[in-house]
């Protein structure tokens, strides 16, 4: 198992023990899939039956960033402020594996978390229509391929941040970039999202700009330097 | 093993690191002293390269940890922070460890481990259940894991209770006897370092004002001199007067019926046959034995006057 392993699956069960964090997520994950599911009208309907593909396309990527956030604090932040990121330091993992490998493991959960979201979705628009509604070929691709790659760039953009900046610039940093960010994609989910047809070419750019976030993502953690991170820690 | 030269670490206008320069070999035990923000812990983030020298190197094996991953395979580390996850079990905190330095028999070396901290009967338990003197153990257990040649400890014992003290310090004494582990320990308590170091640095302001082996700074810094005690029915005064009629006493001090006596550089006099003939009775004569405490506050006055 490479070192990057080692840190994802040692952070996925550290996530998977904190029981009151898994509930609230999973929690807040039903809640969104319950209230979309319930919101979606009729007005989108193709032949008496409710298209489910918009609100699926902005709710799986909103819940994958809430969550995403959410999580990226228990596994980057937290281990600065417990100081033990100091010690991770000293061991043989590079800077660069240990951000990988927390990415990794809060990618994960945050995007299983979200496909619990559009499992509940999908039964509740089956159930309201009689019948399973299954989304289109571009909502599919999005679900499966662009938003594990958007909540991996969230995650890695935030979890460089989280790094490098100190524990104040991280409060406030929540404010001034999440707090926007989520208000714009539920917005936009809840009110165009019903009545939107999502195309191939919607999904692509979505992914274009995931990727591009990514890398960006990665090529930050170059500057990230052990001295930042231990001169930042609370 | 660890060679530091002109280091220097400045943050913003403090100077917190002043041209340290320090060689420690292989099974040495060497300690370094000094009051809060004398530069110990910066000194000790310097070599496991957490940060990086304003001048000056820190080297381990001629090459800076920071750069050398493979190197950081063979050193330990236990700094003010255990390094341990309180969401983790006792045992899933060294299985991490052990991966993340790929040790071979891993299973087996976790729980020697903790048999040996004596932490088997708690080894499903979260870490965030233990009390600190089982975290303190659980961390050195952790920083020795992966069977290091160097390891450098920031304040082991400190805030433990007697019989865990003890118990670290014991370790450490194998480790570097029977291990030959070359061990770098910040310390406040004097009377660890002096049971357990071979050598140590006493530094201040960022800058080592010492550094030797304690018993050479003990000989370059005690005054000669005896401790007498005197039966409990002799008069102190009469024995003072006796002393003090020797040309070579340079001074005398009574306490409790005890009264030391320096003499004079060079000078040794005889001082029990003057007693005896004075009809005064003995109970206890001994050669001066200045603590490390002493001989530490006596460096740092020093330091602090010529400034």
């Amino acid at each position: 198992m490479t070192i990057c392993m080692v840190i994802a699956r040692k952070e996925i069960r550290e996530l998977l023990s904190n029981r009151n964090t898994m509930l609230t997520s999973l929690g807040v994950a039903l809640v969104f899939a319950v209230i979309y599911g319930l919101g979606l009208t009729e007005e989108g309907s193709i032949g008496g039956v409710i298209s489910v593909d918009g609100t699926l396309f902005f709710l799986s990527i909103m819940l994958g960033v809430f969550m995403a956030y959410s999580l990226t604090g228990h596994v980057f932040y937290k281990e600065k402020t417990d100081r033990i990121i100091e010690t991770l330091l000293t061991s043989p993992a590079t800077l660069r594996q240990i951000w990988l490998g927390k990415v990794l493991a809060v990618s994960a959960v945050s995007y299983i978390l979200a496909l619990i979201a559009v499992a509940v979705l999908l039964i509740i628009t089956a159930i309201r229509n009689q019948g399973i509604v299954l989304p289109g070929g571009p909502v599919i691709f999005h679900i499966f391929l662009v938003v594990p790659v958007f909540i991996a760039a969230f995650v890695g953009l935030n979890g460089v941040a989280q790094l490098a900046l100190g524990m104040k610039e991280n409060r406030l940093l929540g404010f001034i970039i999440f707090i926007p960010l989520f208000a714009g994609l539920y917005g936009l989910g809840f009110s165009i999202g019903a009545v939107t047809t999502i195309t191939w070419l919607y999904s692509a750019l979505v992914l274009a700009g995931a990727w591009l976030l990514l890398v960006l993502a990665a090529f930050i953690v170059r500057f990230l330097s052990t001295e930042r991170i231990v001169t930042s820690l609370g | 093993m660890i060679e530091v030269n002109n280091l220097t670490k400045k943050f913003k206008s403090t100077l917190a690191v002043d041209d340290i320069s320090l060689k420690i070999n292989e099974g040495e035990v060497f300690g370094c002293l000094g009051h809060n923000g004398a530069g110990k812990t910066t000194t000790m983030r310097l070599i496991l390269g957490l940060l990086r020298p304003t001048s000056g190197t820190a080297h381990v094996w001629g090459k800076p940890l920071s750069q050398n991953p493979h190197l950081r395979r063979k050193v330990g580390v236990l700094l003010e922070n255990d390094g341990l996850y309180e969401n983790l079990s006792g045992e899933d905190n060294l299985d991490y460890y052990a991966r993340l330095y790929e040790i071979p028999d891993r299973k087996n070396r976790v729980s020697s481990l903790l048999e040996y901290t004596g932490l088997d009967s708690r080894r499903k338990d979260k870490v965030g259940t233990y009390s600190r003197g089982m975290r303190r153990k659980l961390g050195l257990a952790r920083s020795i894991l992966h069977y290091p040649s160097v390891l450098l400890l920031d304040e082991p014992s400190a805030g433990l209770d007697p019989e865990v003290q003890k118990m670290v310090r014991d370790l450490i004494l194998n480790l570097a006897r029977e291990e030959k582990i070359l061990i770098f320990l910040n310390s406040h308590d004097l009377d660890e370092v002096e049971r357990i170091c071979d050598r140590i640095a006493i530094l201040q302001r960022g800058r080592v004002i010492a550094c030797d082996s304690i018993k050479n700074l003990r000989s370059a810094s005690s005054e000669p001199g005896v401790v007498i005690v005197l039966d409990e029915k002799e008069n102190p005064d009469k024995a003072a007067s006796v002393i003090e009629s020797f040309e070579d006493v340079e001074r005398i001090n009574q306490t409790n019926g005890k009264i030391r006596v320096v003499f004079k550089q060079g000078k040794s006099p005889d001082l029990l046959p003057a007693l005896v003939n004075a009809g005064i009775r003995v109970s206890e004569i001994s050669r001066t034995s200045r603590s490390l405490e002493d001989i530490y506050l006596e460096i740092i006055h020093r330091e602090e006057k010529q400034k």
